[in-house]
């Protein structure tokens, strides 16, 4: 109650002598406002740029210098990094650039790079722009200005190939515009596999799609070894210098000499003996294949393909209609895993095969031949059991000595990148008598198709180049991706991020420096603050201490007279520490009033370079109460040194003034 | 029985090499006696009046004793500082030279300024001012800042404010000094009446002996002893009879 009393004692006091009061005010009011306003302008530049920085997606951005090949694989592993954002893959980038125009302006090209995106694109989402659909795009800034173009209006994209001898055009809708921010180079954002049809179209193929002419991506035979075997059991080797010339220009590097033994393992029971060529790295083609035919001619050697050994076919069928199970529950299909082998077959002069296979009798010559053929339908030779296994749900073209439709997967298993392959494709299944029950017999042009599935995909699908144009054929899929288009999480993500893709060799570009250029500029200006800060409130809380005592001394009087009305000592310090509450109240009010003005004014100055919600100068709420706080406690400290001058006034001594 | 009772007192102070004794052997105040002192300067009144308005305590003591307010016998020689400060808000009022008034409070605020320390009821204290500022004639200067009024016009309201809270002892320190001599026997009437009016205990210091004597029951003066070259020993002489009485 007595506390209160005094309490409102020094507030009286205070609006009393409101000249005073007011001078005490404006003097605190100089001490915080400068400080105000240099916090004010180090937290909201250092805010700004931070802000800038984070939101900017390419602070986050991480893109390769290096190139190098990535699967799909690969990429479905980043993007279950939980440090990775986003993550696109890239074309080669001299293939992603083109020429736009309005459609049908018959205005000059502007060349512009042409960048992938997909949903999820946090660049585009960043800066409010959708992710365009088939056929539309997002431009920046300098590309729609370069075209004369805003959101809404269709453009040409020209693409050329041959130097510029092939040109092919498609129409695209502007599905928006990003601000200059978001990148100063004039680009187009297009769905990764439309930029992925401007690159086939690059490298000569066809785009069905845009009506682009090309060719075909036929998939070619490769052969990882070949077996060369004697039909006639007597002979048994080749001279020293042709085995040498075996492995010199023709891409074989090994040559192994094979008894009948070794033969027969390879299925080869009624050969004389042989050798094994084989290749080391990249397979051989038809090129390579034909060279070891040149250099054994007159030598009366066969030559066997091999497949790799990780490769296996698997034929599919519908459910199994005979057990009323099925044993591929996901599916509800049948399945049988088959070895595959090259139906090739060989004659002796006199007509007799001489492999246990029994194959029908083919000519050499004409089997190699047919190496790059690509047949409308696949015949694959089966042992004579399985169409009966699987005629239940196959379907029978004919008679059943004819054979089955069916689908077959070929898959390849790496054993070493644990990477699986698989293509699948419609084949005639043909029972012929000799196949093992295990084996298939695929046609030479088949099965070096599918040993491609140790390098790359393969697709099966429709052809585009006269004649076959609309059959189905095994296609050359895509390998992978010379680069990406990544954004970290955040900026802490960054860094990490940038270290384990080099671990991968992948070498990236980030913007850590410039990340850690506004750290550094934010340390130094909280440095400065604080030594600033410091001076300045050593001179504040000198000069509110000065002050509140000297206030103390000129109340002398007055507090002696209210010891001798009965106010005790203790009652008595709580007048200089209101009196101090109050003027610093005033002082900081005030001085926060002049820093308000004051930024709404270099806010507004600075307003050209700032972005709806930017500051250069600002406060958050929660500092203005920190300072507000500060400023309290530094006043109550003054108040309470003044206030033990209050507690010891005599009041003998005082008021013997009178 | 004695309000205020006072044996073998003993005050020493030294101020700027000089040494002064205050020396009290006797003095008892019975309730609504007025007790006028007088002496020259530096004698020991503002002194006496200190030790008595419980501001300064005395080195040693006899007996110093007060029943006021109706709580019994005190022992104020060994009481605490707050107990002091608690009987000097409750039990005693005090008129300075020029009114001590606080200059940024009205004159209404002043005058109220002790009731409201004490925590009275507010309607009891509203009717003691009116009943205190009619008759000392201040009634239409409340609203005034105590700068804005004469020096009789401070005084009553000082007298006024010593007053408000019902006081069992009123001390007044040269209560008259600013104030001309029509002004100072008109605010001694005005005192001795209103005391007498609330059988309030008076000790009034004044310069003006005859001035005190006309208006004191009792009156008491110093004989002063130099006691070496820069010591001087003054004791308070019984009091005798004022005017008054």
């Amino acid at each position: 109650m007595k506390g209160a009393r005094i309490a409102a004692l020094a507030l009286q006091d205070a609006s009393h002598e409101w000249r005073l009061s007011l001078c005490m005010i404006m003097a605190i009011a100089a001490i915080a406002s400068p400080l105000l306003l240099f916090f004010g302008l180090k937290y909201g530049t250092v805010e700004t740029l931070r802000s800038r920085l984070l939101h900017n997606p390419s602070t986050l951005e991480l893109l390769p210098v290096t190139d190098k090949l990535l699967n799909a694989d690969w990429f479905a592993r980043w993007r279950e990094n939980p440090r990775t954002a986003f993550l696109v893959p890239h074309t080669r980038k001299l293939s992603a650039q083109a020429d736009i125009a309005p459609a049908g302006s018959g205005a000059p090209l502007s060349r512009v790079d042409i960048q992938p995106t997909m949903p999820g694109d946090i660049l585009l989402t960043r800066f409010n722009a959708p992710v365009p659909g088939k056929d539309e795009c997002v431009l920046t800034d300098r590309a729609a200005a370069l075209a004369g173009v805003k959101t809404g209006d269709a453009i040409t994209m020209q693409v050329t190939r041959e130097n510029a001898r092939v040109k092919a055009a498609h129409n695209f809708t502007v599905a928006g515009v990003l601000p200059p921010r978001a990148g100063a180079l004039p680009a187009a954002y297009i769905l990764l596999e439309q930029l992925e049809a401007i690159e086939d179209f690059k490298d000569g193929r066809a785009v069905p799609a845009f009506g682009w002419p090309g060719s075909d991506p036929l998939a070619y035979p490769v052969f990882p070894s070949l077996l060369l075997f004697f039909p006639d059991p007597d002979k048994s080797a080749l001279d020293p210098v042709r085995e040498a010339l075996l492995v010199q220009n023709t891409g074989f590097s090994f040559l192994e000499k094979l008894d009948r033994e070794e033969l027969a393992a390879a299925g080869l029971f009624s050969a004389g003996e042989g050798y094994r060529l084989k290749t080391s790295g990249a397979p051989a083609d038809a090129q390579n294949i034909a060279a070891v035919r040149d250099k054994l001619r007159g030598k009366n050697l066969l030559i066997l393909p091999e497949a790799y050994p990780q490769l296996r076919l698997d034929i599919i069928t519908g459910p199994d209609a005979s057990s009323g199970n099925s044993r591929d529950p996901a599916r509800g299909c049948a399945s049988i895993s088959l070895k595959p082998g090259a139906a090739y077959a060989i004659s002796d002069s006199a007509g007799n095969a001489p492999v246990e296979a029994g194959l029908p009798p083919a000519a050499d010559s004409s089997a190699w031949a047919s190496l790059t053929a690509a047949p409308a339908l696949f015949e694959i030779l089966v042992s004579e059991t399985l169409p009966e296994k699987l005629s239940p749900t196959g379907t029978a073209t004919g008679d059943a000595g004819k054979g089955l439709t069916a689908e077959v997967r070929a898959v390849f298993a790496g054993d070493v990148s644990g990477e699986t392959r698989a293509v699948t494709f419609q084949a005639l299944l043909r029972p012929a008598p000799g196949t093992p029950e295990q084996t298939a017999l695929l046609p030479l042009a088949l099965l070096g198709s599918l040993n491609l599935l140790e390098q790359r995909p393969l697709l099966y699908g429709p052809t585009n180049e006269k004649p076959s144009g609309g059959s189905k054929a095994l296609l050359l899929g895509r390998r992978g991706y010379s680069g990406f288009r990544m954004y970290a999480s955040n900026l802490e993500s960054v860094a990490p991020l940038a270290q384990a893709l080099e671990e991968e060799g992948i070498r990236v570009n980030t913007r850590a420096d410039r990340i850690d250029e506004v750290l550094q500029l934010n340390k130094y200006l909280n440095l400065l603050f604080w030594v600033i800060a410091a001076a300045s409130l050593s001179g504040g809380t000198a000069c509110l201490l000065s002050s509140i005592y000297a206030n103390v001394e000129r109340k002398r009087r007055d507090l002696a007279v209210l010891r001798l009305l009965g106010v005790h000592g203790g009652a008595l310090v709580i007048f200089p520490l209101v009196s101090g509450f109050i003027l610093t109240l005033g002082g900081f009010a005030l001085g926060l009033a002049i820093f308000h003005a004051l930024s709404a004014a270099i806010n507004f100055l600075f307003s050209a370079s700032l972005e709806p919600g930017e500051s250069f100068c600002l406060l958050t709420g929660f500092h203005q109460i920190a300072a507000l706080g500060l400023a309290i406690s530094l006043a109550l400290l003054a108040g309470l040194a003044a206030s033990r001058r209050a507690a010891i006034i005599d009041p003998a001594e005082s008021l013997r003034d009178e | 029985m004695d309000c205020l009772r006072i044996r073998n007192l003993a005050l020493e102070r030294e101020k700027n090499g000089a040494r002064f004794t205050l020396l009290v052997p006797d003095l008892a105040l019975r309730p609504g006696q007025a007790l006028g002192i007088v002496g020259q300067s530096g004698c020991g009144k503002s002194t006496l009046l200190d030790i008595l308005a419980l501001i300064l305590r005395p080195g040693r003591a006899e007996e110093f004793t007060c029943a006021l307010g109706g709580n019994g016998r005190r022992n104020l020689f060994s009481a605490t500082d707050n107990t002091l400060a608690s009987i000097r808000g409750r039990d005693i009022g005090y008129v300075l030279q020029s009114g001590g008034l606080l200059s940024f409070l009205s004159v209404r605020a002043n005058i109220l300024l002790p009731g409201k320390l004490l925590g009275l009821r507010k309607k009891t204290l509203l009717e003691r001012m009116d009943f205190l500022t009619q008759r000392l004639g201040i009634t239409d200067q409340l609203d005034k800042k105590p700068q804005h009024l004469s020096g009789g016009q401070r005084q009553r309201a000082a007298i006024a404010r010593a007053l408000i809270h019902s006081p069992g002892l009123v001390l007044a320190d040269e209560p008259t000094a600013a104030v001309d001599r029509e002004t100072a026997a008109d605010i001694f009437a005005i005192f001795r009446d209103m005391a007498k009016l609330s059988g309030v205990t008076q000790v009034v210091v004044s310069h003006d002996a005859p001035l005190l004597r006309r208006f004191s029951d009792l009156t008491a003066g110093f004989s002063l002893e130099k006691t070496g070259g820069n010591s001087v020993v003054s004791t308070l002489v019984s009091p005798n009879a004022g005017e008054a009485a």
